[in-house]
């Protein structure tokens, strides 16, 4: 499994200086020293540096990587359409390709993967994101939604699943595989949209659980050796009482390697679709998940404000629509699944949300291995990206987060275990979660860290006593070793790479 | 054999409509007497006539300047000079193209800084709009065909803008069997021609019958009390007794197709948004989605040139500055039309053949009109046309059919001339360097 090659900054040698460098996966926290690039790349200190830069007093860290977002494809355009005019000073709800990539380069950002594609659309994907500047980017596609992937998973044998798998993903030039409640497009596309609340129903018309088309996704994904594990946004996406059905989730793998999407979106207590009933599910799943190394998760969290929420889940973002009211758009591909956008506002009176905001800070807190946690809002369905700043501060600054938790709604208040939880992240921890953590959960050997080899991507802080503040505007961004962002301007624009599996 | 020519046979692509057949196979035969002669299997008679022509058509001069004939590059490069001498450029048209055209398109346009309108459906009708803030519930052709069992084409002909569309997508059996399908609107021809269910709605109570339905919906929901008479539409006495069928076979249907048409004649958009609402409507309940076909498209139709405006700037078309970073839609202020009414704009850049409506607004227009591909304008000839290889004679390019999908284009044979996408890139080639990023 190769990765691309930087496009490089030439052959020049440049050396930074006297950086406070934060390096987690080479146990690296908050050493001073240099870091020299040559052909995009790190590599070992060389006899003279064509440029030298000076970063003293800074914080130095691997370009950040974002595992989970959606940012180009068909239903991130309705998203664009349907949004209103984003307020003065914040960024669209679901910028422009263009804007996409100059934000998260201003925000320190140089990979990206969109979290859902169909085998259809990967084409026009792909050509849009042929144009997002700075960051090297992949997709995931939704293999388990192609109507002959999805016969096979229920009637061939494993190697002809990881035969049909491979073939997706190569021909759609993805990185890895994404399943969007399993089989849950099939009961919407025959009107059983009732009868898919657990994973042990059969999917219409097919010899074929929920469960089973994990299990077999995973061991296909396995045996095909793919850089990512299967990626899983299970099902109940939203619903009170849901975390049961994650758990079964988590123990569906049969020990076999699974990435759980935006989890926070997937832990409620509560039954019978009813908000009223809304908490915490996240104690019994964070048990479990903290006990199977085999895990991983990006958390989904949300914060408050409007956004754009797009999902290639029609069941969830049917129900959201007729919950909320909202305009919603969707649209049923030809033998793949569907999909569904619509405008959500998160304010936090309200309890529901309280509670959505509550959670995922709760599992950023209880998870006991910052290796298998990325940092995510699932972009645009909980926050925009460019709020990662503010999610940070919340991990690392204790006494702000209690701030916000008081202006929560007191049933919340109440009854949320996050108003007990005094951890705070380190530099360290947040270097792992938006860095690290994602580049070794993706599969990217030459991402996520500063030693020898890896791509010269880098983020450079100002240190703050506001984190939020410090993440918000590194003072230099490097791209495979280009200075391409500076103080939120945008330097160079030139697009990376597309990750995708040979 | 001998005397016969050589018989061959391809697959070929129309971009005769916005359906965009991939399924047509050319058949060259003929003989010594008559030449080659091309068949288009599968191809329906505007498909056949605009494929025989791209197959035949002579391709006189390369490029125009000013009544003249010149080589392509002079063309480009004279092209390129005067826009850079423009004060405010417009670059449209855009309607038959493919992806990569109009990219290389907005790339000129953000070179000079231009207004750029892709003459989208959302950006001359006022629909696109407001159904992008109420939704849209959509799926690709072949789920009407192979899902729908009760089909409802609302207040527009699909025969007449998309010629196979019934044969493709409605005439084929659903999975359930036999599918019934509704006519609403004046006209009965249709449905009589396909022995369908005629519902007799005037043109102009089209919105009207789409909220009434919508009503007739609501009283069906188990549970749900009748409307009160102040609650239900005003249309409802009208328009009730003709759609109680239509209403009984959505109840029964196991999923609903709502075929519809940027009506012309729905100026306001409130056909459209009121079609839209129903469907939506429907769709919390059970399968159901709308199958929207673009209006009045004589070629491939505008859903290439929207999308790439769409990730381009955010808005389906009519920006009044391309910019990267986001464009705000403003069909009134920066629609090709009213930007060469009011002579905003000193430069016009028309990619393929633009929309009637801008063709007329050029009629009266005296600034500069650049031409890249289509014909020359009847009303306004450009002073630079320059020839490109039609979208039928393209085989390196994709377009997106009305509901989204990507086909791949085949040409029915190669062409002389060059991609518009490599004009366009090689006017940006010449035009002064803008600061970057």
């Amino acid at each position: 499994m190769s990765q691309a090659p930087p496009e490089a900054a030439g052959a020049e040698t440049t050396v930074l200086r006297r950086g406070r460098i934060h390096d987690p996966a080479n146990g690296i926290d908050g050493t001073i020293g240099d870091l020299w690039i040559r052909d995009g790349r790190l590599v070992e200190p060389q006899p003279r540096a064509d440029r030298e830069v000076d970063l003293h007093g800074l914080v130095v860290m691997p370009g950040g990587i974002d595992l989970h977002s959606h940012v180009a494809g068909p239903k991130v355009a309705v998203g664009r359409r349907m949004q209103q005019p984003g307020a003065s000073g914040q960024p669209d709800a679901v910028p422009t390709i263009h804007a996409t990539g100059r934000l998260y380069a201003a925000l320190g950002y140089t990979t990206v993967f969109d979290a859902a594609i169909t085998t259809a659309a990967a084409p026009l994907a792909h050509l849009e994101l042929a144009e997002l500047p700075v960051l090297d980017k992949g997709i995931y596609l939704l293999a388990a939604d192609d109507d002959e992937v999805v016969q096979s998973l229920a009637c061939g044998s494993s190697e002809e699943i990881a035969r049909l798998v491979g073939d997706r993903v190569t021909r759609s030039q993805a990185w890895a595989v994404k399943v969007a409640n399993p089989g849950g497009n099939r009961f919407w596309k025959a009107g059983r949209r009732g009868d898919h609340r657990d994973l042990e129903e059969p999917l219409p018309g097919l010899a074929l659980t929920g469960r089973e088309m994990l299990a077999r996704l995973a061991r296909a994904i396995a045996d095909l050796k793919l850089p990512h594990r299967l990626h899983v946004h299970t099902i109940n996406l939203g619903l009170p009482g849901n975390w049961r059905t994650t758990l079964a989730t988590m123990q569906a793998f049969d020990g076999l390697p699974a990435h759980l999407a935006h989890i926070q979106f997937h832990s409620y207590t509560g039954g019978d679709a009813d908000e009223a009933t809304f908490g915490s599910g996240v104690e019994p799943l964070v048990s479990w998940f903290n006990d199977h190394p085999e895990l991983s998760l990006d958390v989904g969290q949300i914060l408050f404000g409007s956004t754009m929420a797009m999902t290639g889940d029609a069941l969830a973002a049917e129900h959201l629509a007729a919950v909320t009211g909202a305009a919603w758009s969707a649209h049923d591909g030809f033998l793949e699944g569907g999909c569904g956008i619509l405008p959500v506002t998160y304010r936090e009176k309200s309890l529901v949300h309280a509670w959505q905001w509550a959670v995922g800070l709760e599992w950023f807190l209880t998870a006991n291995d910052p290796w298998r946690i990325a940092l995510s809002t699932d972009h645009p369905n909980g926050a925009h990206f460019t709020a990662y700043p503010t999610l940070m501060r919340l991990l690392g600054d204790e006494p702000f987060r209690r701030e916000a938790f008081e202006r929560l709604h007191p049933v919340v208040r109440r009854n949320s275990p996050l108003g007990g939880l005094k951890r705070e992240y380190t530099l360290s921890e947040l270097a792992i979660i938006t860095r690290a953590a994602p580049a070794r959960l993706a599969g990217l050997s030459h991402k996520g860290h500063l030693g020898v080899g890896a791509d010269a991507d880098i983020t450079v802080y100002r240190p703050h006593a506001d984190l939020s503040q410090m993440f918000a505007m590194p003072a230099k961004v490097f791209k495979a070793g280009r200075l391409v962002a500076e103080d939120g301007h945008l330097r160079d624009a030139t697009p990376g790479v597309v990750l995708a599996v040979p | 054999m001998s005397g016969l020519a050589t018989v061959s046979s391809e697959q070929v692509v129309c971009t005769g409509c916005p359906l965009v057949c991939d399924d047509i196979l050319l058949r060259v035969g003929g003989d010594a007497a008559t030449g080659p002669q091309p068949v288009f299997d599968q191809a329906c008679a505007v498909g056949t006539a605009w494929l025989a022509n791209a197959w035949a058509g002579q391709e006189a001069a390369d490029a125009v300047v000013d009544g003249a004939a010149v080589d392509a590059a002079s063309a480009i490069q004279l092209a390129a000079g005067r826009l850079a001498g423009c004060r405010r450029v417009l670059v449209t048209g855009c309607q038959d193209d493919t992806l990569e055209t109009v990219t290389a398109a907005a790339d000129v346009a953000e070179q000079l800084g231009a207004a750029f309108d892709a003459g989208s459906a959302e950006a001359v009708q006022i629909c696109g709009p407001v159904a992008a803030r109420i939704g849209r519930v959509t799926a690709d052709f072949e789920e009407l065909r192979d899902r729908s069992d009760c089909v409802l084409i609302w207040c527009t002909d699909p025969a007449g803008s998309h010629p196979r569309f019934i044969e493709r997508f409605l005439t084929p059996s659903c999975a359930q069997g036999e599918r019934k399908v509704f006519v609403i609107g004046a006209d009965p021809a249709a449905a009589a021609a396909q022995g369908w269910t005629h519902v007799p709605i005037p043109q102009d109570q089209a919105a009207e019958a789409a909220v009434t339905l919508q009503a007739m919906l609501h009283e069906q929901v188990e549970g749900s009390t009748p409307l009160t008479s102040e609650r239900r539409p005003a249309s409802w006495h009208l328009l009730e007794p003709q759609l109680a069928v239509v209403a009984e076979a959505c109840r029964e249907a196991g999923c609903v197709g709502v075929v519809s048409g940027g009506c012309p004649a729905d100026a306001t958009g409130m056909t459209a948004v009121a079609v839209s609402r129903l469907v939506i409507t429907l769709a919390h309940r059970k399968p159901a989605f709308e199958v929207p076909l673009s209006a009045g498209a004589s070629s491939a139709g505008p859903a290439t040139a929207a999308a790439v405006s769409t990730w381009r700037y955010g808005a389906a078309g009519a920006v009044a500055v391309a910019d990267r970073d986001g464009g705000t839609l403003a069909p009134a202020e920066a629609d090709a039309g009213r930007l060469i009414e009011r002579s905003e704009v000193d430069g016009v850049v028309v990619v393929g053949q633009p929309p009637e409506a801008v063709l007329k607004a050029m009629a009266g227009f005296d600034g500069l009109v650049i031409a890249v591909g289509g014909e020359a304008g009847p009303q306004r000839p450009p002073q630079v046309w320059i020839g490109t290889a039609a979208t039928a004679l393209a085989s390196d390019g994709q377009l997106l059919r009305d509901d989204g999908r990507l086909v791949r284009l085949q040409a029915v044979r190669a062409s002389a001339r060059p991609a518009a996408a490599t004009v366009l890139a090689a006017i940006r080639a010449h035009l002064p360097s803008r600061e970057t990023p």
